[in-house]
């Protein structure tokens, strides 16, 4: 046991040494990072206001709303029956929860174009070790095919974390100089347990469905294949997750008493798709893990 | 020690690799040897668990190699130096052993860096440790190579077609570091180069078309030939072709012919002393038929 944990944790540490020179996980990062901090400074900014200040008075509402010019605007609207309005706006600091909201739902596209780079660069992970002439090697060593597989996905896993917090780090600061404060809180959770978790299971299946290659080219293939399937439930992702908890005043939206307890279920709500995508990736593993046996043989 | 019987490879598509192989190597330097396609590579394969075979059994140091568990035992204690050797080029020589190191389950880091340094001073690349090894030479790499093969001082090692791509003084190096290290272990051997058997292995097979055509030591091969290797002077025109010429070397007066077969009709022709090499090709021609016996 000893043995095996050292072997993925060598495995871990040079896999990861030699992505980070090979620059790949750095591209993904940096990628993402970038897109977001240009998406925030101009696609949502320009085309919406922030809601400052909400007054509830019975069933009139008054939101005071500062338009992306800097001008304030002040309307007010009956609550339409049946509608579950968030009474829990008038407890918070609604612009810090108008910016962290705006932060988060502009990772949605994020985190499909993540999703399709993981997809489309990570595949070469195991061919890699063909191309290289090495796997004769790894395969006269006493290694297990499951801490094989292990050692690349975790090794992968150690690279996005690393690069992707860095770019947390930046795309909030930047957000923060841009919209004005966030909630960080909500912001790091989302962060652990939606967004690293997506970019686990995409880089994990992208590694894993690689391993059926045994050229880089096939494997960009096999990487490319399923992007439509992919940004289909990305699209899905969208709809259920951020039409539910950002359009407030919808008969569908989900009646919470509190900012913590909407906080929360914006996170629930994600992170029952991310529980899909994890039993996809179980089953993908399963498979190859499987695959390899039977080439061995 | 390694036992193989009745070993028998089947690839998909029907090529037979191997048919019936019965060996038994102890310790010390064994060699192989054999025309592509014989079959050695595969043999080598299987021993180092790369391959299961189709039929038969083999063991070795007592683990089954038809067990997964076996298998696993069998690596733990294997150092394999494959024919077409690959490298990580954005790994260092040193990263590169101590990956290897890890794989392999060394786990003291103090144990890995000590065999590591040792490694790298034996194959005289202690001053390039810390360089890429995109950026080492053909022979470079094969010296990186054989330095992974020894890594956890393993029983059995395998080496395939070691010495390609060395310079002739690093083959004798490597040459005497497989000798050096044969004494409690059992080296397997495997190439085309018959003058680094001769010169490190007491233990031979040939192999050809599947099968071991001869087992035992050098000196058995080269005594299969005496008596049919012969030196003829034949000026500018090539011997007969019945003859199998071994070499030639142009003379001032003409070209001597190293040849084998029936020489009556040069007279003039000088009795040999055999080499391995001659040893070796005398059976391969007397296996195929194309050579008689006189």
């Amino acid at each position: 046991m000893m043995t095996t944990l050292s072997q993925i944790g060598g495995m871990i540490r040079y896999e990861a040494l030699m992505q980070f020179r090979r620059r790949t996980l750095i591209l993904i990062a940096a990628f993402f990072t970038v897109g977001m901090i240009v998406l925030n400074s101009t696609l949502l900014r320009s085309s919406l206001g922030v809601v400052i200040d909400v007054n509830i008075d019975g069933e009139q509402v008054t939101t005071i709303t500062r338009s992306p010019s800097g001008e304030l605007l002040s309307e007010t609207t009956t609550i339409p029956a049946g509608v579950n309005f968030p009474r829990w706006l008038v407890d918070v600091d609604v612009e810090m929860v108008s910016n962290t909201y705006a932060l988060l739902m502009g990772f949605i596209p994020g985190l499909i174009v993540l999703t399709m780079a993981c997809l489309a660069m990570l595949t070469e992970i195991i061919p890699l070790d063909y191309r290289f002439k090495v796997d004769e090697l790894l395969q006269a060593a006493p290694l297990s095919k499951a801490a094989y597989l292990a050692g690349k996905v975790l090794s992968v896993w150690l690279g996005l974390t690393l690069g992707l917090s860095f770019g947390a780090v930046l795309i909030v600061a930047s957000a923060w100089v841009q919209f004005g404060a966030v909630d960080l809180w909500l912001t790091a959770r989302f962060w652990v347990l939606v967004i690293l978790p997506i970019a686990f299971v995409a880089s994990g299946i992208a590694v894993l469905i690689g391993g059926l290659a045994k050229t880089r080219r096939a494997a960009l293939f096999i990487g490319i294949a399923p992007l439509p399937v992919i940004v289909t439930y990305g699209i899905f992702l969208l709809v259920r997750a951020v039409m539910a908890n950002l359009i407030f005043m919808s008969p569908n939206a989900p009646a919470y008493d509190s900012y913590a307890a909407a906080s929360a279920g914006l996170i629930s709500s994600y992170g029952e798709t991310v529980l899909t995508f994890i039993a996809v990736l179980v089953a993908v593993w399963i498979a190859l893990w499987g695959v390899f046996r039977v080439r061995a043989a | 020690m390694i036992e193989v019987h009745g070993l028998t490879k089947t690839y998909r598509g029907g090529v037979k690799a191997l048919s019936g192989i019965d060996l038994t190597i102890g310790t010390g330097m064994f060699g192989l040897v054999g025309p592509n396609g014989a079959g050695k590579t595969t043999l080598m394969r299987i021993l180092a668990g790369l391959l299961r075979p189709s039929n038969g059994a083999a063991r070795v140091f007592g683990h089954d190699l038809a067990t997964a568990a076996g298998r696993h035992d069998a690596k733990a204690i294997l150092g394999y130096l494959p024919q077409e050797l690959g490298l990580y080029p954005n790994l260092n020589a040193y990263e590169f052993l101590d990956y290897m190191a890890i794989l392999k389950g060394i786990i003291d880091a103090k144990e890995r860096r000590r065999q590591i340094d040792d490694l790298l001073g034996k194959v005289h690349l202690t001053d390039a440790a810390k360089r890429r090894l995109k950026t080492y030479s053909g022979g470079m790499k094969r010296r990186i190579g054989i330095a992974q093969a020894l890594l956890g001082n393993p029983k059995l090692l395998i080496v395939d077609e070691p010495t390609s791509g060395l310079d002739p003084e690093e083959r004798v190096r490597f040459r005497n570091l497989l000798s050096d290290m044969a004494i409690d272990r059992t080296i397997i051997l495997s190439t085309h180069i018959v003058e680094d058997i001769s010169q490190s292995c007491n233990d031979l097979a040939v192999m050809k078309a599947g099968a071991v055509v001869f087992r035992g030591a050098p000196s058995d091969l080269i005594r299969a030939a005496r008596g049919h290797v012969w030196m003829i002077q034949n000026g500018a025109t090539r011997p007969d072709e019945r003859l199998t010429i071994v070499s030639s070397v142009q003379l001032a007066s003409g070209v001597q012919y190293r040849v084998m077969g029936d020489v009556s009709a040069y007279p003039n022709a000088q009795l040999a002393e055999p080499t391995l090499e001659d040893g070796y090709l005398f059976l391969m021609r007397t296996e195929a038929g194309t050579l008689q016996p006189v």
